[in-house]
């Protein structure tokens, strides 16, 4: 767990999450806590750091109007994730196997993270770029593969309504109510 | 944790034209079109720069960028507009945000208004002998087509721009409509629900154009009215039939004999049969005059006269009866059974009189017998059948206009299912 | 979804007014014995078999 203050300056936008914001996931509460700003050729978004009540860490991705919660998980990182070079000429479509489960690939590309504040459960280095392999599972599932300079990170996940995570404490957004 | 100080949204000048670009959903959306000159942006990083530029005039839109609506109960921005073309005509659609919520999109097709929404779970579309099957609905093939982006102004959450190719499939289950868009690897599905009108009325203050055809996800107003009439339907026959059976049930059907009246025996006066005895406190009661006549006719003319109060019920009926032989072989017409319903009869004793008009086969009175009887207390099926009737007169015409409506939605579309079909 | 209301529809309304009326026009005519159309004067047989023999 590191508290990075802000590291660099997190990029100005119209989100309504914040440090601070509360909110659940599958009947557990958690605390929005860190927040990582990545960025990567045609796009950024934010990964926002939650924790849990039972102490433990999520990322909440939130992208292009959706939010995707998903967890570290190392099981999937060890078990039959190919190899970077494999793994960087991936198309879209092909299947791969996550933790047991089905998985088609999605999108492949190169990210970097371009500011952060908070506390994050890992450690980023500013600038360094991350090969990232995006996936979708059946139903609402979602993982990425992070194929880092020294290792391999897989997290899994779904997709999550926003309604549906019952925030509080949300950031105010100049021309919308607190509620939608 | 610190609270920060309400967002805003952002302003910034087109790179191209300098025109002042309003960004409603910044960090949602990646890049915006100018809407002055249509040159694309990139805004998804601090520093703004050119995607591509053009040199685009204004076009007109019908909703404006930053107009705000209330669909479905929840408020939406239009941030975002583009039209794309496909053989079929061209179309608008508007994308929708609100940061609470997401994107959505409002579609616009001529008269046609429909709200819609990129669908997630893409796993809960399955495919059926008709099309597919999608939340506990099952949609029929429409159409397919290819659609082409012709102009796009403000945000969107992906790099459009003008001749974007998409390759798309329609499924109808009215008032939805499925979606399926494919642009290279990519599949994109999307819901869409028809708004009516008034709808988009209350919602965005615009007047919609008059509708001068149906739309291929326009729900039918027979079919809506239909099934919420049918429960209603279903009971009024259920009780017309138990009504009916409660009469069959209860019908005496007595038959009593009234006696054999000769015609030519009578001398042209009349006969006067009974009395007999009504018991039902009111009932329909059938006259039958059976007899085997040969190349005769007789018209016969009845009253029920009640003993004691006069009363008269008149009615009449007939027999003939002609046969022969001719090159063809034997032919034979006519009927040796005539019978007449007399309703509405109250209890009581009544004398029968009987007077008739006759011709044999030389012209004078016949000679036949004829066997008169009553069968008192039938159950009328007439009262019946009307009431059916009536009760099955509205549902009929929806019906038909839930035919014609049809038949004028699958019209427009090559999966038409009201011609015969050359594939599928 | 459609915005009409259920059950309040005055086509609806109108709908179920008018088979009361129906069912009640059967009731009261079956009770009474009571026929729009009593007097066919015959019945046509149609056919080529007779009643001759009787």
């Amino acid at each position: 767990m590191e508290s990075v203050g802000r590291v660099a300056a997190v990029p100005d936008d119209f989100s309504p999450l914040q440090l601070g914001v509360t909110g659940q996931f599958a009947d557990r509460h958690f605390n929005i806590v860190g927040r990582l700003a990545k960025v990567w050729e045609e796009g950024s978004w934010n990964e926002w750091c939650v924790m849990f009540d039972d102490q433990r860490f999520g990322w909440l991705g939130e992208a292009q109007g959706d939010l995707v919660m998903t967890f570290d998980t190392p099981s999937a990182a060890q078990g039959g994730v190919p190899h970077k070079d494999q793994a960087a000429l991936a198309e879209p479509g092909t299947n791969w196997r996550l933790d047991g489960k089905p998985f088609t690939v999605t999108d492949v590309k190169q990210v970097s993270c371009q500011g952060a504040e908070g506390e994050l459960a890992e450690v980023f280095a500013p600038g360094e770029e991350v090969l990232c392999v995006d996936l979708k599972g059946s139903g609402l599932e979602f993982a990425t593969v992070e194929y880092r300079r020294a290792s391999v990170k897989a997290y899994v996940g779904r997709f999550v309504e926003f309604a549906d995570c019952r925030f509080a404490n949300l950031r105010q957004l100049d021309g919308w109510g607190a509620k939608a | 944790m610190p609270n920060e100080k309400t967002a805003a949204t952002k302003s910034i000048n087109c790179l191209a034209c300098g025109a002042p670009i309003t960004l409603r959903a910044l960090g949602a959306s990646v890049m915006v079109a100018c809407p002055s000159c249509g040159t694309q942006i990139d805004v998804s990083k601090p520093e703004i720069q050119v995607i591509k530029k053009y040199n685009a005039t204004a076009r007109e839109f019908d909703l404006a960028l930053g107009s705000r609506g209330v669909l479905r109960g929840k408020p939406f921005e239009i941030i975002g507009a583009m039209v794309r073309s496909s053989e079929d005509g061209s179309w608008t659609e508007y994308l929708l945000f609100n940061p609470l919520i997401g994107f959505r999109w409002l579609v616009q097709d001529r008269s046609h208004w429909s709200f819609a929404q990129t669908i997630k779970d893409i796993s809960a579309i399955k495919p059926n002998y008709l099309g597919l099957h999608y939340d506990n609905r099952d949609f029929r093939k429409y159409a397919v087509g290819n659609a082409v982006v012709e102009s796009v102004i403000g945000e969107f959450y992906w790099r459009v721009k003008v001749g974007d190719k998409a390759e798309t499939i329609d499924y109808i289950a009215p008032p939805w409509l499925l979606s399926r868009e494919k642009t290279g690897a990519e599949l994109i599905w999307s819901l869409l629900v028809y708004l009516d009108p008034a709808e988009i009325q209350a919602a965005f203050k615009i007047q919609p154009q008059p509708r001068d055809d149906v739309a291929a996800h326009q729900p039918c107003a027979a079919t809506e009215t239909l099934s919420s009439l049918k429960r209603y339907i279903w009971a009024a026959l259920g009780l017309a039939l138990l009504l009916q059976m409660a009469t069959v049930i209860t019908a005496r059907n007595q038959q009593i004999p009234i006696g054999i009246y000769t015609p030519s025996a009578s001398h042209g006066q009349e006969a006067v049969f009974g009395p007999v005895h009504l018991d039902a406190t009111h009932s329909l009661n059938e006259l039958t005059a059976a007899t085997s006549l040969s190349n005769s006719w007789v018209d016969l003319d009845y009253a029920l006269v009640r003993k004691g109060t006069g009363e008269s019920y008149e009615f009449s009926n007939s027999v003939e009866f002609y046969s022969g032989v001719d090159s063809d072989g034997a032919w034979s017409e006519g009927s040796n059974l005539g019978s007449s319903l007399v309703p509405a009869i109250p209890a009581g004793d009544y004398d029968v009189v009987v007077d008739s008009a006759s011709g044999d086969a030389h012209g004078a009175p016949s000679q036949t017998p004829i066997q008169l009887s009553l069968t008192h207390n039938v159950a009328p099926w007439q009262n019946f059948w009307i009431a059916c009737a009536v009760i099955l007169i509205y549902p009929v015409f929806l019906i038909y206009r839930r035919f014609v409506f049809e038949r004028e939605r699958w019209s427009d579309s090559a999966f038409n299912p009201y011609h015969t079909k050359k594939e599928e | 979804m459609s915005p009409l209301g259920q059950g309040l529809n005055p086509k609806i309304i109108l709908y179920i007014a008018t088979c009361c009326l129906a069912l009640g026009y059967l009731g009261v005519a079956n009770a009474r014995g009571f026929v729009p159309f009593a007097s066919p004067t015959s019945k046509y047989s149609g056919t080529t078999a007779g009643h001759f023999h009787k």
